[in-house]
């Protein structure tokens, strides 16, 4: 998807590049309300890569937890969610003659995710794409063993239970979790980091592809958050999973995710590649964001906070979004809405100036002098 | 703001003199029993919230309190300026014992009302901190009216004003016709400063008053409070559970970080050092734990493990003996498990670990091993 033209190819084909395991293409979100009708996804594309850690990344408000829930149609009413999303099965699982659990993907090479039925939905979200929630820690039941939560999942979707807790197993291992200790606890006997930890693995239970996190570390100690986050590489690896990691926190993704999408007001104005988004972004709104977020060893001279005030959903501006805050914006930003183009080999921003934003933004990551101190 | 006060931290026993600090807190100790009134009685369980710190605070001296969830931080915070009444040790404004001052008040020298006063506090969020049914400027006229009586109608109405523009509300008088529900989180965030600031205080606390806002605009709000606090000259006592933002200020205002642990103090000094060089095990871990932005950093840092022996915090209703960091700590050894260190003086810090004294018997004593190799994280479980 680097230019417009492959944008435009892959919509009218039918046979999709063989590394997207999701594709989203206009997912739009609204919400009546008394003001007017407000857009909290505003005509989002974006292609999913099988295997991949994509961090998706932005302010609260940004539209970055609606985005998730557009994936898995999970949208609560009175929200209404269009567009297509579609999910693209492994071919080895298409081969394989057993299924997991309820949801059967072994005739179809794509599933339309908003064409789904009830059941089927059910099934899928936890067989296709699982997600982990913001203090989703706190769901647990507490009148019921952490073994019943996974036994009573693996059964309501007729999957065979001692495949299943083999797995599990596995799953504990690569979480540093005990088994057997915390099979038999009841959730208030464990620490959150705990409990957050065994609900991975019980997102994990029926084998999903895709695993979208919503912010699920917020809520630990620092030291857990940061062990979790190394956590996560190694379950990509072991696992063959797909992670979609939603935060606001842009310094958590840079170890860990290998694309960044960059949300402002309800839209991405900027992917690619962890790295080189990073250490020079070509969007305004992602320069302007590194430069306005202290890190532990950046220059704190250069901090700047972004001017001005976030979108009102009801009333997004015209043109590009983020024009009245952007110190680049003429009177082109103000009529015409860029799209996502490539800037660099694996860059795409929604900028028509990323060279002037390049020059005039100036942000460093770190500072010389600390990067060997540690 | 000048490097004087970097200075400051050098402990002077004064009591009495003409160069007391602005606010002393001399082994202050928050303990909690838990459970409902019957089993306070029957069990003696003790939560030590705070367990034994002391610090100083100068005029215009800022000091940020930096730890986990559970470490004691928000307690301490509100025990030093007076929310929360200490089970031991003392709080001492201008050289007036605050509680002596609310107990006796014949005696005492500076009165509780006038203490209650020059210490102010801003929450960590500012939404639930404003009355949701009264416009700014009523919310505003309230600290006048009870502290600034002398003030008539239209004083008090130039005085909201006049500190709505301090904290970059353009033009005051639109933002205070406002209901909170038509300010932005940073706006209510910043009428919460004026509202602190219209008392004139001496000590602002600032519970984590940035994380609620957006990260785009924290450096603003930080940046906003250094102004002022250059400005009004006030000293704030800062709480925050990242690192980076405590750097920030400390750095930016010349001021001193203090790390937490487990209610106590466990080393503090200035934030370069602090960051670039920790003495205390403890320090190090936050460091690690705090994510770098830099890419290629981040990455290679990803494969380091875990710079403790477990992973969780101790139950703090019972602590380990001796240094109650031993138990995680990767240099642990013998010695830690029975003797308590104190603040000792450090390289540009004071830490409260062994390492920092050349002579210690730690050097000669076993090292801790737990059946792990020191580095290796054990499977994550600390006592529950």
């Amino acid at each position: 998807m680097a230019t417009e033209q492959s944008q435009s190819a892959t919509t009218t084909q039918d046979e999709p590049d063989e590394d997207i395991v999701m594709s989203v293409r206009n997912m739009r979100v609204s919400f009546d309300m008394s003001r007017g009708q407000a857009w909290v996804i505003n005509d989002v594309d974006m292609d999913i890569r099988r295997e991949e850690i994509l961090a998706v990344v932005g302010e609260s408000g940004s539209g970055k937890s609606m985005f998730a829930a557009g994936l898995l149609d999970a949208v609560e009413d009175p929200g209404v969610l269009t567009g297509d999303i579609t999910y693209y099965p492994d071919d080895a699982e298409r081969d394989q003659t057993e299924v997991i659990g309820s949801f059967d993907t072994t005739d179809d090479s794509e599933v339309d995710v908003l064409g789904l039925s009830g059941d089927e939905l059910q099934a899928f979200r936890w067989e296709k794409v699982s997600m982990v929630f913001q203090g989703a820690m706190n769901s647990w039941n507490p009148t019921m063993k952490v073994k019943g939560h996974f036994h009573e999942t693996v059964q309501a979707h007729n999957a065979v239970l001692e495949d299943r807790m083999d797995h599990v197993k596995d799953l504990f291992e690569a979480l540093h979790l005990d088994y057997d200790r915390v099979m038999t606890s009841y959730p208030h006997e464990l620490s959150g980091g705990i409990k957050q930890r065994a609900l991975i693995a019980l997102s994990l239970v029926l084998e999903p592809e895709v695993l979208v996190m919503d912010e699920p570390t917020a809520a630990l100690d620092l030291l857990m958050q940061r062990s979790i986050i190394s956590m996560l590489r190694d379950l990509r690896d072991e696992f063959n999973l797909t992670i979609l990691f939603i935060t606001h926190d842009l310094p958590l993704v840079g170890g860990l995710a290998d694309r960044i999408g960059v949300m402002y007001a309800f839209e991405f104005v900027e992917v690619g590649d962890t790295r080189q988004l990073l250490k020079d972004a070509s969007h305004p709104y992602t320069r302007a964001l590194l430069r306005s977020v202290p890190s532990i060893d950046s220059d704190l001279e250069e901090m700047r906070p972004i001017e001005g005030q976030r979108p009102d959903p009801v009333n997004i501006p015209n043109g590009c979004s983020f024009h009245p805050r952007c110190p680049i914006a003429d009177d082109r930003c103000e009529i015409e809405d860029p799209d996502l183009v490539g800037t660099d080999d694996d860059l795409q921003a929604a900028c028509f100036y990323p060279d002037s934003a390049r020059s005039e933004i100036p942000y460093t990551l770190a500072n010389e002098t600390m990067e060997d101190d540690r | 703001m000048s490097t004087d006060d970097a200075d400051t931290d050098e402990e002077t026993e004064t009591t009495g003199d003409d160069d007391e600090p602005l606010l002393e807190v001399k082994d202050v100790e928050v303990h909690y029993k838990p459970g409902n009134l019957i089993e306070r009685y029957l069990n003696d369980r003790t939560i030590r919230a705070v367990d034994g710190v002391s610090f100083e605070l100068e005029e215009n001296d800022i000091i940020v309190l930096v730890g986990e969830s559970g470490c004691g931080k928000t307690t301490l915070g509100k025990a030093a300026v007076g929310l929360e009444r200490p089970t031991d040790g003392s709080i001492r404004y201008k050289g007036q014992d605050i509680w002596d001052s609310k107990d006796s008040p014949r005696n005492a020298d500076i009165e509780w009302g006038d203490i209650r006063r020059a210490m102010q506090v801003i929450h960590q969020d500012p939404a639930n901190a404003l009355n949701a049914s009264r416009r700014v400027r009523s919310i505003l006229a309230d600290p006048l009216k009870k502290y600034r009586t002398e003030l008539g109608p239209e004083e008090r109405e130039e005085t909201i004003y006049r500190y709505l523009e301090y904290v970059d509300m353009m033009p005051p008088e639109d933002y205070a016709g406002r209901y909170p529900h038509q300010l932005s989180g940073g706006e209510k965030q910043r009428i919460t400063l004026g509202r602190a600031l219209l008392m004139n205080p001496d000590i602002i606390l600032a519970d984590e008053a940035i994380s609620a806002l957006d990260v785009s605009l924290r450096v603003g709000m930080m940046d906003l409070i250094l102004d002022l606090q250059e400005m009004f000259g006030t000293s704030y006592i800062f709480i925050s559970h990242d690192l980076a933002n405590a750097r920030y200020l400390a750095k930016q205002a010349g001021g001193r970080i203090a790390v937490m642990y487990l209610g106590r103090i466990v080393e503090i000094g200035p934030p370069d050092e602090i960051i670039q060089n920790p003495s205390h095990p403890y320090t190090e871990v936050l460091r690690w734990s705090t994510p770098t932005i830099d890419p290629d950093i981040a990455r290679q840092q990803m494969a380091d493990e875990p710079p403790v022996r477990q992973l969780d915090v101790p139950d703090p209703e019972d602590p380990p003996s001796g240094c109650n960091f031993h138990p995680r700590c990767r240099y642990g050894r013998e010695a830690c498990t029975t003797e308590d260190p104190e603040l000792f003086e450090g390289t540009g810090t004071r830490s409260a670990c062994f390492r920092a004294l050349p002579n210690h018997e730690y050097w000669d004593s076993a090292e801790l091993t737990d059946g792990a190799e020191p580095g290796e994280v054990q499977a994550g479980f600390g006592d529950d």
